[in-house]
């Protein structure tokens, strides 16, 4: 009879850890769910500039 | 359920009791080891573990640099006796001017360069024509532009084709010549030339200048 008790109290004891070994399990494997985040970045344009130059001088001369 | 199992079993089959008894003590010893396991990883986590995650960001840019931005022609005259001067940038050689004196040491296409790290389309505009420029007999004078890839295939899709690899009239209004130029290395820089004829009776002399606005913007 007491050996029997003491059957059902391992047996308790194991079902209690496996249970918890199970519940951690799951538990762990959410907490390591990957981060992620996206945003939007608009492409802003970009201006530049350029110079032509010249300098010109009055002609000497009048066309033929 | 298998409580009452045991207890049926326990009356009735000594030996099945037995096997039932080395089932649980098996059923024990396995979950005592997955128990530990279980028990080892939370520690290792709550002491010394520690999670997370890294967080990049790259941004696209349109960044495009304008590498050589000043034609400068320097002083100069229309010989004698003709009745205009051609001067022609062409690409990074000295520019020429023909029936005149200016130099063209100075004169050297405008280089367009996309630096960023998207393709962009690429718009010009100037601000002058030939007869707000240098004024005169109108059929004596131009300003013109000859867009061109300075780098093989750098454009890879065209817009505006009227000065691919052609002389056209300057645009006053912007004019997107390349609707994709590339970001990638040794293919992403466009010449910008231009050809300037000159009247012999010029009404705007001495130092003349114009703008030329180059704009970036998303690819097409």
């Amino acid at each position: 009879m007491a050996s029997k008790k003491v059957v059902i109290v391992v047996f308790i004891i194991a079902m209690l850890m496996f249970a918890f070994s199970v519940i951690m399990m799951f538990s762990n494997s959410n907490s390591n769910a990957a981060n992620t985040s996206t945003s939007d970045n608009s492409v802003q344009p970009d201006v530049e500039s350029g110079k032509i130059s010249i300098i010109v001088n009055k002609p000497s001369h009048a066309p033929n | 359920m298998l409580l009452t199992s045991m207890k049926m079993k326990n009356s009735s089959n000594p030996q099945s009791n037995n096997v039932l008894t080395i089932f649980i003590f098996v059923f024990f010893a396995v979950s005592l080891i997955f128990f530990l396991y279980t028990l080892y990883n939370l520690t290792v986590r709550t002491t010394g573990y520690a999670t997370g995650y890294v967080n990049l960001t790259v941004n696209t840019a349109i960044t495009i640099n304008v590498t050589n931005d000043t034609v400068n022609w320097g002083p100069g005259t229309v010989t004698a006796p003709n009745t205009n001067a051609s001067l022609v940038t062409s690409g990074t050689n000295a520019g020429t001017a023909t029936r005149g004196n200016w130099s063209g040491t100075n004169a050297k296409a405008l280089v367009v360069a996309n630096i960023g790290n998207v393709n962009c389309s690429l718009a010009l505009s100037g601000t002058k024509t030939a007869a707000t420029f240098f004024g005169g007999t109108a059929a004596e004078q131009a300003y013109q532009w000859n867009v061109s890839n300075r780098e093989v295939s750098s454009c890879g899709v065209w817009g505006e084709n009227s000065m691919k690899d052609t002389w056209a009239t300057v645009n006053t209004s912007a004019a997107t010549v390349c609707n994709k130029l590339e970001y990638h290395t040794n293919m992403n820089e466009m010449h910008i030339d231009f050809k300037l004829v000159v009247p012999y009776d010029a009404t705007q002399t001495g130092a003349l200048s114009d703008v030329i606005t180059i704009s970036g913007s998303a690819a097409i």
